[in-house]
């Protein structure tokens, strides 16, 4: 689904190369974006990290055999199948020029195309999200091992946690916004329209409701990953253990009481916004928090720059920057001129794309080894996360810049005076582009000729390191029992080890050399 | 070797199922509380039907209404549901949902409630 | 092993050889058989089963709660029409509902006790007894959907106000706190063309006019609404088109709990919920209580806006 959306994606920025809209007719392009919205928010952002990498560790971080509901988690998955089914047939049949965010009455009134088939298909794939979240929830609250305490649990999993806190109390209130989107279109009567008595702005009360929220489900899973990476590869405990653990769910709590920033402009009162404007400021406490203690565990690390901490680093970097950007929006009157420009869009890409897709990648890499038993070509790594880096950042700086000089968003066209920007940008995508195939081809080549990987590669601490890899049906032979808290690295003496085997594991790819570590123990146990 | 102990005193746990299957959290309500509760159910509907026959001044028509049904929801959730003798995650749970609805129905309607309060240039009506 | 040098967080042995212990695999010679494989012991699984119901129930309060909000937006901008629609509903037939389903939720409290006692003789019968209150309330519902549809109530598939004028409501009844509620509706319909900046009702004053104090002649009812108003008919409208989605979901909701309930007397009567596994019965229960409670609130809000009067006569 994320190179469908990319495709899309590329598709606007080329689009956007010239101000006439020379590649595509004007209602194609509003369908290429919103394509790429729906699909990059519901069909990959929200899904990816729980998906991909919390299924497979959160029962291996809480030492469980599985998660809680087994069944349910299949269940999740095929919803999801189904959902995004039914989401590419909606665009094979023609797509939808909506915008991802459906904003009535265009959408259940005028809108050409197949804006039912779309609704529906995110409805069931937000019924997939609240399946994993419901198992996530229950596993870590009765699943954990004897003597894991709550305040020795990996950071992964309090992030995960506050995600699927979010997913619970959120995604129900978007599958009824969906629903009657869906009763409007298909019977015409007039829930949101305004000739027939509607409220056009309940409507974004509604879905914003769910997608502030969601813009957290989003990132929380990315910070979860940092907070694992940056402590392995500086080989320090995380600073500030409990202050990332409660930052996470005070995100969680304080997201809900937000969305109001998103309709500023839409005609609600301002009092309302007043209050909704210091809340946002105060939302972006604890992810400066989690930032500020990130950043305070490098200090005096063992800083080891391979690919995952690479591109944790470019996290840090981004993510900020995103963050930072926020702030402009939150405060109401620079909102009325940047609202729906380029600098939106530059905010959230700078924190959907720079935070969580490279923290994807960065865990991608990291428990590569974990999933598939493989180490990844670590050159190859390195190289994509460079390029991502360059790439994105030329991709959307200028958009900052173009949408402080009032380019609108969601536009086809331009006037020609954005343009020198506008071409920045596009050439930006398409290193972009390189960076994120890269990892597709030489992950795959891993698969079948990287070197094979032992247990534990990176000398890492956590449950996940001491089974297989990858691990056996029921992940541990035997239950562990913890007995002391997470993040149990020390800068001085592992540095010694990690030189001295790093050369081992990396030097050769023919996938000969059986690499655990084993080749440590036999100094004995 | 302690670590061995510690595995297989997880197993050895048989002997415990047994006990655990008759209880909920080792408590069986009395069908003569569920009765109770259902008698006071009834009593409430009946208050419902009859304070709907009043015309109380203002907006109390709808609170007092409010008020029987959540007490006719709190009896349900408490005695019904067995909350009232659950761990309190479940009552977590069981709050959080409506503490949730609460911020929804909240700052949701302040925004409707406070439209026009202000004399900006471009507020449309009053 | 290394783990012991670098995370100390973890006493295992030799993970890396294939050392299994009798706890995992497939042996069956532990715990009761309907102990699943990956939870320890049946506490942990109970508790977990529960917390999952509980989660889901969480969502499903979301969920509606979703409904609830914009009900409540409209009732407090459309207050007359809501008025009017509440009043074209059957309060005999909703009360009768009521009762039906909080009875089903005290034969379903009565499953899940003969359950936890191992009486499987009486968990069928309450069961049976939780599917035919179920299956009743579905059968009022329908009667009710029924008449709403002879009756032009049906919002895009059998709208047609020019019934309306021909219901003979009860007498009485209409003059339901109609001064304040005038004003309200006034300001209300105000509210709505906020924000919008369009259609701002213009017959808002009009339907404050003529309210004769204490009249009831069998037309009363209608004859205090301006139901030939179209803006009024769009309101009223919406108040349907609300009906319909909370009555609508709350019934789908019903029939996915009937379907489950009646899978279960199946597999009661075959024992399997009371040699130790009374958990799912506990389970099914707590989402029918669930179901039951968005019904005691939907009642008032829906059926009981415009008032209770059965022996007529206005106030």
């Amino acid at each position: 689904m994320f190179f469908v959306g990319g495709i899309a994606a590329a598709l606007v920025r080329f689009n956007l190369l010239t101000p006439n809209s020379t590649l595509l007719r004007p209602q194609t392009y509003n369908k290429m974006m919103s394509m790429h919205g729906i699909v990059m928010v519901f069909f990959f952002l929200v899904p990816v990290i729980p998906a991909v990498l919390g299924n497979f560790l959160v029962p291996l971080m809480v030492g469980a055999k599985d998660l809680a509901f087994p069944k349910i988690n299949l269940l999740s998955w095929y919803l999801y199948m189904l959902g995004a089914a039914i989401g590419t047939l909606a665009m094979i049949f023609g797509g939808v020029d909506t915008g991802w965010t459906f904003y009535t009455p265009l959408s259940t009134q005028y809108a050409y195309g197949n804006v039912s088939l779309t609704l529906m298909g995110a409805f069931i794939a937000g019924f997939s999200s609240i399946l994993t979240a419901l198992n996530f929830i229950v596993t870590v609250h009765k699943m954990r091992a004897p003597g894991l305490t709550w305040f020795r649990l990996p950071l992964f999993i309090w992030s995960m946690y506050a995600t699927s806190l979010i997913i619970m109390l959120a995604t129900p209130v978007l599958a009824i916004t969906l629903m009657l989107l869906l009763i409007e279109r298909i019977f015409g009567v007039g829930i949101f329209n305004p000739k027939m008595g509607g409220d056009p702005v309940l409507m974004q009360h509604l879905f914003w409701f769910y997608s502030h929220p969601a813009v957290y489900i989003m990132v929380l899973p990315g910070m979860a990953v940092i907070s694992e990476i940056i402590t392995c590869f500086s080989r320090k405990p995380i600073f500030g253990y409990k202050f990332v653990a409660f930052s996470s769910i005070a995100i969680a709590v304080i997201s809900f009481l937000v969305w109001g920033h998103h309709l500023f402009i839409a005609g609600q009162s301002p009092y309302a916004a007043i209050v909704f404007s210091v809340l946002s400021f105060i939302v972006a406490i604890p992810s400066a928090i989690k930032v500020f203690n990130w950043t305070a565990t490098l200090y005096k690390g063992s800083i080891r720059l391979d690919t995952p901490m690479l591109y944790a680093m470019g996290f840090l970097g981004l993510f900020t920057i995103g963050g930072l950007t926020g702030l402009y929006l939150a405060s109401l009157s620079t909102d009325v001129h940047l609202s729906d420009t380029y600098f939106v869009i530059a905010h959230f890409h700078y924190i959907m794309v720079g935070g969580t897709v490279s923290a994807y990648l960065g865990g991608i890499h990291y428990w590569w080894p974990k999933i598939t038993g493989r180490m990844y070509p670590e050159g190859w790594g390195r190289t994509a996360a460079i390029t991502l880096f360059m790439g994105f950042n030329l991709t959307f700086f200028p958009q900052f810049i173009l949408g402080i000089n009032g380019m609108p968003r969601r536009y086809a066209m331009y006037v020609p005076e954005y343009q020198v920007l506008n071409v920045l940008s596009t050439a930006g995508a398409t290193i972009l582009a390189v960076g994120y195939l890269l990892p597709f081809f030489y992950l795959f080549w891993s698969l079948k000729y990287g070197a094979i990987a032992g247990p534990n590669p990176w000398k890492a601490t956590g449950l996940e390191w001491q089974t297989q890899s990858p691990p056996t049906t029921f992940n541990f032979d035997k239950t562990p029992v913890v007995t002391i808290g997470p993040y149990a690295y020390s800068p001085e003496g592992d540095e010694l080890e990690y030189e001295e085997h790093r050369g081992d594991q990396f030097r050769n790819t023919q996938g000969t050399r059986v690499v655990t570590a084993d080749a440590v123990v036999e100094k004995g146990d | 070797m302690a670590e061995h102990t510690a595995q297989h005193s997880h197993a050895a746990i048989d002997h415990h199922d047994t006990h655990h299957d008759t209880h909920d959290d080792t408590h069986i309500i009395p069908v003569s509380l569920y009765l109770k509760i259902f008698a006071w159910l009834m009593f409430l509907l009946i208050l419902t039907l009859g304070v709907a026959m009043f015309d109380l001044p203002g907006p109390l028509n709808i609170i007092v209404a409010m008020t029987v049904a959540i007490v006719k929801a709190v009896l349900i959730i408490l005695y019904f549901m067995h909350v009232r003798f659950s761990s309190r995650l479940t009552w977590l749970f069981a709050g959080a949902g409506f503490a949730w609805l609460l911020i929804m129905f909240s700052l949701t309607f302040s925004d409707y409630m406070s439209r026009g309060w202000l004399p900006n240039p471009g507020n449309i009506v009053r | 092993m290394v783990s012991d040098t670098h995370s100390g967080s973890v006493a295992l042995e030799h993970p890396t050889t294939a050392h299994t212990d009798d706890h995992n695999l497939s042996d069956h010679d532990h715990g009761p058989p309907h102990l699943h494989h990956h939870f320890d012991d049946m506490e942990q699984q109970r508790e977990s089963t529960s917390l999952g119901m509980w989660s889901f129930l969480v969502t499903e309060v979301m969920m509606f709660g979703g409904l609830f909000f914009a009900y409540s937006l409209y009732r407090w901008n459309f207050h007359e029409a809501y008025m009017y629609g509440s009043s074209r509903l059957n309060i005999v037939l909703g009360t009768g509902n009521t009762f039906v389903l909080l009875f089903s939720s005290l034969t379903m409290a009565m499953a899940v006790h003969s359950a936890q006692l191992r009486h499987r003789k009486a968990l069928v019968g309450w069961l049976i007894a939780t599917l035919i209150l179920g299956g009743a309330f579905i059968g009022i519902k329908a009667k009710e959907w029924t008449d709403d549809y002879h009756e032009g109530l049906i919002p895009a598939v059998s709208w047609d106000p020019a019934l309306w004028a021909h219901h003979g409501a009860p007498a009485g009844g209409a003059a339901h706190g109609d001064a304040s509620h005038a004003a309200t509706a006034q300001n209300g319909a105000a509210h709505v063309g906020e924000g919008v900046g369009e259609n701002r009702p213009q017959a808002s004053p009009s339907s404050q006019s003529g309210h004769p104090a204490g009249v009831d002649s069998s037309d009363a009812r209608n004859s205090k609404f301006p139901i030939a108003d179209s803006t009024f008919q769009r309101q009223v409208m919406m108040y349907f088109v609300l009906y319909f989605c909370m009555t609508g979901l709350h019934a789908i909701h019903m029939v996915i709990g009937l379907g489950i309930v009646g899978w279960f007397t199946y597999m009661g009567h075959r024992g399997a919920f009371t040699s130790g596994n009374d958990q799912p019965v506990e389970i099914v229960g707590l989402y029918w209580h669930f179901v039951d409670i968005v019904w005691v609130f939907l009642f008032p809000l829906l059926y009981l806006i415009h008032g209770f009067h059965p022996f007529g006569g206005g106030h």
